[in-house]
């Protein structure tokens, strides 16, 4: 039986990684500038806008795909777990300590140490610490899957 | 799972890259392979009794 060619994958997968990385930064930079240039044109419709971040977001997942497609099947089983317990222990230890500051806390006293804050910087840093969770929840599993796999 | 990876690596004088290279998979996949720490899927099976020309029973077996 003549032996098919082996699957293509990257040399240098973590190269990769970092030119991905890359790109996605100048594209995030170019669709900034991009929205900062029509915002400062006056009114600009919604939709343009967001065909705009739409393009952008569509040159990130095509060079995601890229870099997927150049990883080993156990590359990917070690993303694929980092994801799930990752995110879901990062989540569950940030939720444990949402909660406890809840209970813990003195609502009027937060409320007057938020006062000072712009409520869209509020909601922009939870979701900035929620992002940051996450990702270090991945990284820490990841590391942790190759740990486990050598 | 065991396998015989390693042994019949060393027989035909392979290096794990080497082996990396005609498997498509990186040489931390060979070596976690080798370890018995991570299971192939069946096409990455049947691609590894290919290359040793060997059935899949002989190279892996349960533990």
């Amino acid at each position: 039986m003549p032996s098919p060619k082996p699957p293509r994958i990257a040399r240098y997968p973590a190269l990769r990684y970092v030119a991905v990385m890359a790109t996605c930064m100048v594209f995030g930079g170019v669709v900034g500038a991009a929205a900062a240039i029509m915002g400062s044109l006056g009114a600009v419709p919604v939709a343009a806008m967001a065909f705009v971040i739409a393009l952008g977001m569509a040159g990130v997942i095509w060079m995601c795909g890229w870099w997927w497609r150049g990883l080993d099947e156990a590359a990917r089983e070690a993303h694929k777990w980092a994801w799930w317990w990752g995110s879901t222990f990062s989540l569950a230890i940030g939720g444990v300590v949402l909660l406890t500051g809840m209970v813990a806390l003195d609502a009027a006293q937060v409320s007057t140490a938020l006062a000072a804050y712009d409520p869209v910087d509020l909601v922009q840093g939870g979701a900035f610490a929620v992002l940051l969770l996450q990702t270090l929840g991945y990284a820490l599993a990841w590391v942790f899957w190759w740990a486990r796999h050598r | 799972m065991n396998n015989r990876l390693k042994v019949l690596r060393a027989e035909r004088n392979w290096s794990q890259a080497e082996l990396a290279d005609r498997l498509g998979v990186s040489r931390q996949t060979v070596n976690a392979l080798e370890t018995g720490r991570y299971d192939p899927s069946l096409p990455l099976a049947f691609r590894i009794a290919r290359v040793f020309e060997q059935p899949i029973e002989s190279i892996f077996m349960e533990d």
